[in-house]
């Protein structure tokens, strides 16, 4: 519990849960973000909170919707980045001196090496209807996985040496029986860690590749908000409350998630995240 | 260990990356011919139908239909350009040709030039913004952050947090909100691109010189003040955890001056600071195709984002191929500089090994 009592901790807890309850009630009274509902270009006032677009829709509206929608993107790429980072860091961890293991290991390094922006953007550029839930699954199954895989493995090589391992080896269980229910238990804060950051990082991907109109076509992200205000010239028309919010919660969001693991593995004084 | 057997770890090293870098180049660069084509899109039809305007239908599976005459007679003689009418394994051969030959023909978008000087155009655009960045971002941010450990005191440890948030802002947000303030609010420097509309094209002259400097400082701005921050934040953790070290004790304890104590612990800390490289560059790379695009700086970024647009498949395609290729032997570099520089080399690639 005396981790929980760390100042800077709560504060990145507060700052992302507020977000979320940002997110997900904002989004359920508002309808339809892209509704035109007032003049053009209108900086903030009573009536329009963040003032509008070019075409009369409300910023306010667009940047709880995108909050919602950003959020649930890198979640979902974060839950399936983690799965897969999980099972092949384990497995090549647990079994480093079998085949499967070394060739787990090299499938590891290689896709390390895979450069994950441009592929992102070849691939959703090719795709032209792209679905949320079809982006988040684009940037989990790419590039997320990697880099924490590497460090999960390097957490089960050093695990699997414990006495208690060989002790159940020996007792005849299941290999994967072992690596699944023994080891994992011990692995779970690490990976719990892994997985914010992870988040952090696919919410930040996900906002990269919007900015430049290929993120999902079907609903409004933070990138979507900034990929537009970067089309229609925001700044030149000196509409700084349409791109300056809308960067603002993201880094606000990206920020608070990715401190979240930074804080606590320094308090626990894990492995570097 | 002897240096010799060093040496052999580190070949063996050297040779295992090379066998990587090179399986992931041939796997991305088919991905890069697979996946367009698997989408059953004729490029040569979308590009007819984007010129053409509502004269042709774009059929289902992307094929003409209703053409006639002069068109029927160009789609042929730009499928004939680009191979479009052979057996597949000859194009898929043809692609490999084009890769080693780099003469990727045409670009849609930009017709009449030629892909290879739009590319080469573009990359001397992105190494002109990369480079100096990364370089200015690692001096200043380590000494900046050498600055922030060796002395440390309340202010400067807001400002050392503050370098952290910096670092973790998109970049490109970073620039729009440096345009709004310096190219809008107060009008100091230009808009977009890389030179004035005046200019014909890059001259060696005093006044065009200015110019491109003038329109130079927001992007390379927006870049170098989230990485020196990066920089910094990690030099000061690693100088933080050197000093926690038993050497350092044991030097307090005998007297060693100030000054000798953070020689020695700069020399450490470094070490990370540089493993840390191969990782920014990437990075650094993809955040600045975004800022590119910002600005409409005439880089990489700017016209991966006009390819992918018009869909100009001959651009697409070099565009990636050189990313690729940078980045794959970016990597590659860092990692022998790495090797080179790191004198436990030998004691930890036997750890990594398993030997």
């Amino acid at each position: 519990m005396y981790i929980v009592k760390d100042i800077y901790l709560i504060i990145a807890l507060s700052i992302f849960i507020s977000l979320v309850l940002l997110g997900i009630i904002g989004s359920s009274m508002i309808r339809n973000p892209l509704r035109i509902i007032g003049g053009r270009l209108e900086p903030p006032s009573s009536k329009h909170l963040l003032g509008t677009d070019s075409l009369g829709r409300d910023i306010f509206a667009q940047i709880v919707h995108g909050i919602k929608n950003s959020i649930a993107v890198g979640l979902l790429a974060a839950v399936i980045g983690i799965s897969i980072a999980l099972t092949l860091g384990l497995l090549s961890g647990f079994l480093k001196a079998t085949m499967l293991g070394m060739l787990l290991n090299a499938l590891i390094d290689i896709f390390l090496l895979i450069p994950g922006l441009p592929l992102l953007l070849l691939l959703s550029a090719i795709i032209r209807i792209r679905s949320m839930i079809l982006v988040a699954t684009l940037i989990g199954t790419i590039f997320a996985w990697p880099a924490p895989s590497r460090a999960i493995r390097a957490l089960a090589l050093t695990l699997s040496e414990r006495e208690f391992i060989s002790l159940a080896k020996i007792s005849g269980k299941n290999t994967f029986d072992i690596a699944f229910k023994e080891i994992t238990p011990l692995m779970a804060p690490y990976v719990l860690l892994q997985f914010t950051a992870m988040y952090a990082s696919a919410i930040f991907s996900e906002a990269g590749i919007s900015l430049l109109g290929l993120g999902p076509t079907n609903v409004v992200t933070l990138g979507w908000v900034l990929n537009q205000a970067l089309v229609m010239n925001a700044f030149v028309v000196r509409a700084w409350w349409w791109f300056i919010p809308a960067g603002a919660m993201l880094s606000l969001l990206v920020l608070s998630l990715y401190s979240i693991p930074l804080i606590v593995s320094r308090k626990l004084q894990l492995l570097r995240v | 260990m002897s240096k010799r057997s060093h040496y052999k770890y580190f070949v063996r090293f050297l040779v295992k990356r090379l066998i990587y870098s090179l399986i992931v180049l041939i796997l991305g660069l088919n991905l890069l011919y697979f996946i367009p084509r698997l989408m059953n899109i004729n490029p040569v039809d979308v590009y007819l139908y984007r010129v053409l305007g509502g004269g042709v239908g774009l059929g289902a599976g992307g094929s003409i239909s209703g053409v006639t005459g002069t068109v029927e007679a160009v789609r042929k003689r730009f499928m004939e350009l680009f191979g479009l009418d052979k057996p597949p394994l000859q194009q898929y051969l043809l692609y490999w040709k084009r890769l080693f030959t780099f003469d990727f023909g045409f670009s849609y978008a930009e017709y009449p030039k030629t892909v290879t000087s739009i590319v080469t155009k573009a990359l001397r655009w992105t190494l002109i913004l990369v480079i100096p960045v990364l370089i200015t971002g690692f001096v200043a941010g380590t000494y900046l952050g050498l600055w922030v450990a060796l002395n440390p005191s309340k202010a400067k440890n807001t400002l050392f947090y503050s370098f952290i948030i910096l670092q973790q802002t998109p970049y490109y947000w970073l620039a729009m909100i440096l345009i709004y303030l310096l190219a809008i609010a107060y009008p100091v420097f230009p808009l977009k691109g890389a030179y004035s509309e005046k200019w014909l094209g890059p001259t060696l002259s005093f006044d065009f010189i200015v110019d491109f400097l003038w329109h130079y400082a927001l992007p390379f701005l927006s870049l170098v003040i989230p990485i020196t921050g990066g920089y910094a934040a990690g030099i000061r953790a690693a100088i933080a955890s050197e000093a926690k070290s038993n050497y350092v004790e044991w030097c307090i304890l005998l007297g060693f001056s100030r000054k000798r104590i953070s020689k020695y612990v700069l020399r450490a800390a470094i070490l990370p600071q540089i493993t840390w490289f191969p990782l920014t560059f990437v990075g650094l790379l993809s955040q600045s195709l975004l800022v590119e695009i910002v600005f409409g700086y005439p880089g990489i970024g700017y016209y991966i984002q006009l390819a992918t647009f018009s869909l100009d498949y001959p651009l697409m395609e070099a565009l990636f191929f050189i990313i690729m290729l940078i980045i794959t032997f970016g990597y590659l570099f860092m990692e022998i500089l790495y090797g080179l520089l790191n004198p436990k080399l030998g004691a930890t690639y036997v750890a990594e090994e398993g030997v």
